[in-house]
């Protein structure tokens, strides 16, 4: 092995104090960005954005012109009008493949490190927990967000530039729906990026930790539907996370065709503080994971 | 002050105590830290890194009092951990240049610092590759360059030739050396090892069972040793005992019938040789006590055991 006298020099540079935890947010970006299953996964959820650019373009062209071919044949279609529930139908049918995704970018996000005992190199910086963590959940959330609140604002975007007619005073109308797609976004992203993150924190491998939070998801679900029927009470679904998740999506959007949750007598404050509970305890347990190594 | 200073530092696992109550203080320089599996080298390591918080005592790093500047003292500290470390899928350079932005430095400082040291590790070729095609001894060049890649003031480096061939362990020691005694970096080797520490140490901390049992220069070490002996006789063990206290010489009885023998600056050794005909025997082994570190590590154990 050459020893390099002249290649090794102190370093002379200026070190930054702050904003750690947005290295550990990048370093994850780019670890995940790079893998060929993330990609296809990205792709997989691009195609109900694409769909809705397209839908947008053809409502409001149909709309717009009296005369055009398909103004008829849209016009009859219910499900094509573009309003306000076109945002709420598309964070929701994005959510499984959101699930999907963080199920990818995040079950490996801390268990990987501590597999491979990186904890060791990393903590001996200057680093804290709480950068870590923050960077680490940032980075699965944001993934999350690009999957339905950033294509959201896009739509909205394009459904603003193909109207005719419309003013700058118009932007204005997209406001509440924004705020609408964001709370919903936030409902669907952060408990699941929380969630998978902390099971990363507590099983020891990847597969350990997809494997338990399917079976978690599978096993809160199907616990609701066996009391709803053992009790003869549909009020037993609201412990499934999904339903919750769903139910409050559709509160925030103010949607109420599902008959489904007709036959409940639901609380709205309720399902909120059972999400934000679930949330809150898995974030507890990642920081007492992640500062038991740090801090001993 | 010195550069690291330890007071009362007791750390404990459970009902199991891995360090008890141990003070010394250290001067810049290269230092050993040996002792047995178990001792709590590593204990003591982590607990300078602050992954450990002690039940009792202070640690000061160059001035720093631990954990309240924990993050200080982690900007002047370089950590080579003794287990194998491994980012699977990411090459070398990214890995450094991830490292060396935690620490704090810009994108731009950290890439060129990670070509830099990877260059001084020998990993030139190499460091492209995913880190999992790497060999064991590649993974410790890794891990010891990110140790010295922000320039630390201190490097900790936890059993550094463990996994390398012969070859390979001669190339790192000789790096330790270099980044070392020329660059004046003080480290800190804890080893097994023990002629690596001889080698290379100026002073050595010699732990067992989380007690200290010598701190201190290597060379006062060696030279406490003048006029020391090991000595065993063919018979009479017990006379020529007695001619020794009656002598006014100094002497600890060891296993299997050796006597070490520290005589008095007024006599010289050929009066041993006069104990032993008036004691009616032969002299059988007669050896400069404390030759090397091996010698005198076993016999502090077996010192701290009796």
């Amino acid at each position: 092995m050459p020893v390099y006298t002249f290649s090794y020099r102190p370093f002379e540079g200026k070190y930054l104090r702050h904003f750690r935890w947005w290295v550990v947010f990048l370093e994850e970006v780019r670890l995940w960005n790079r893998a060929r299953i993330f990609q296809l996964l990205a792709l997989l959820g691009l195609l109900q954005p694409i769909a809705r650019f397209i839908q947008i373009i053809m409502y409001n062209a149909a709309m717009q012109d009296p005369n055009h071919p398909l103004a008829p044949v849209i016009r009859s279609v219910v499900w094509l009008k573009v309003d306000s529930e076109l945002y709420y139908h598309f964070i929701r049918l994005q959510a499984p493949i959101v699930f999907l995704v963080l199920l990818y970018v995040g079950a490996g996000a801390i268990c990987a490190d501590r597999k491979n005992r990186l904890w060791d190199i990393y903590f001996s910086k200057p680093i804290h927990w709480y950068d870590y963590l923050t960077g680490k959940i940032f980075a699965v959330a944001f993934c999350g967000y690009c999957l339905t609140f950033i294509p959201s604002i896009l739509l909205m975007f394009v459904d603003y530039a193909t109207k005719k007619n419309s003013t700058w005073i118009d932007m204005f109308s997209y406001i509440p729906i924004m705020g609408n797609s964001f709370l919903f976004s936030s409902v669907i992203v952060i408990p699941t990026a929380l969630g998978i993150v902390c099971a990363s924190s507590v099983f020891p491998t990847e597969n350990i930790t997809v494997i338990s939070v399917v079976t978690i998801i599978i096993a809160n679900t199907s616990l609701a539907g066996l009391l709803s029927n053992f009790m003869r009470d549909m009020n037993y679904m609201q412990i499934s996370f999904p339903v919750a998740i769903y139910f409050m999506g559709q509160k925030i959007f103010d949607v109420d065709r599902n008959i489904f949750f007709r036959t409940m007598d639901v609380n709205a404050t309720w399902m909120f503080m059972y999400i934000f509970l679930t949330s809150l305890i898995c974030l507890l347990i990642c920081i007492l994971q992640v500062r038991k190594a740090e801090r001993g | 002050m010195a550069l690291i200073d330890v007071e009362n530092l007791k750390v404990s696992y459970g009902d199991f105590v891995a360090i008890d109550g141990i003070s010394f203080s250290l001067e810049p320089g290269v230092i050993g830290l040996i002792g047995p599996n178990g001792a709590g080298k590593t204990t003591l390591i982590r607990s300078f890194l602050g992954f450990i918080r002690p039940q009792q005592g202070k640690i000061y790093i160059a001035g720093n009092e631990l954990p309240k500047d924990i993050l200080k003292v982690r900007a002047i500290v370089g950590h080579m951990p003794e287990r194998e470390v491994v980012s699977p899928k990411v090459t070398a350079v990214s890995f450094l240049v991830y490292c060396g932005r935690l620490v704090g430095m810009s994108y731009i400082d950290a890439l060129e610092r990670s070509h830099e040291v990877l260059n001084y590790v020998g990993l030139q070729e190499a460091r492209y590759r995913p880190m999992q095609t790497y060999s064991t001894g590649m993974l410790q060049r890794v891990k010891l360059a990110q140790s010295i890649l922000h320039d630390p003031k201190i490097l900790i480096l936890d059993e550094p030739t463990n996994g390398l061939d012969p070859d390979g362990r001669l190339e790192m020691l000789q790096l330790i050396k270099e980044i070392s005694v020329q660059r004046g970096v003080t480290t800190i080797l804890s080893t097994h090892l023990l002629p690596d520490v001889q080698n290379l140490c100026s002073q050595v901390v010699v732990l067992n069972k989380g007690k200290l049992v010598f701190c201190g220069d290597l060379q006062s070490l060696f030279e406490s040793k003048v006029n020391h002996y090991e000595v065993s006789v063919q018979d009479n063990e017990d006379l020529f005992m007695e001619e020794l206290t009656r002598m006014g010489i100094q002497f600890e009885v060891l296993p299997r019938g050796i006597l070490s023998v520290k005589l008095p600056d007024s006599l010289t050794r050929e009066e041993l040789f006069h104990c032993a005909k008036r004691a009616n025997t032969i002299i059988r082994m007669f050896v400069p006590a404390g030759g090397d570190l091996t010698t005198l590590f076993q016999s502090s154990l077996v010192k701290e055991e009796v």
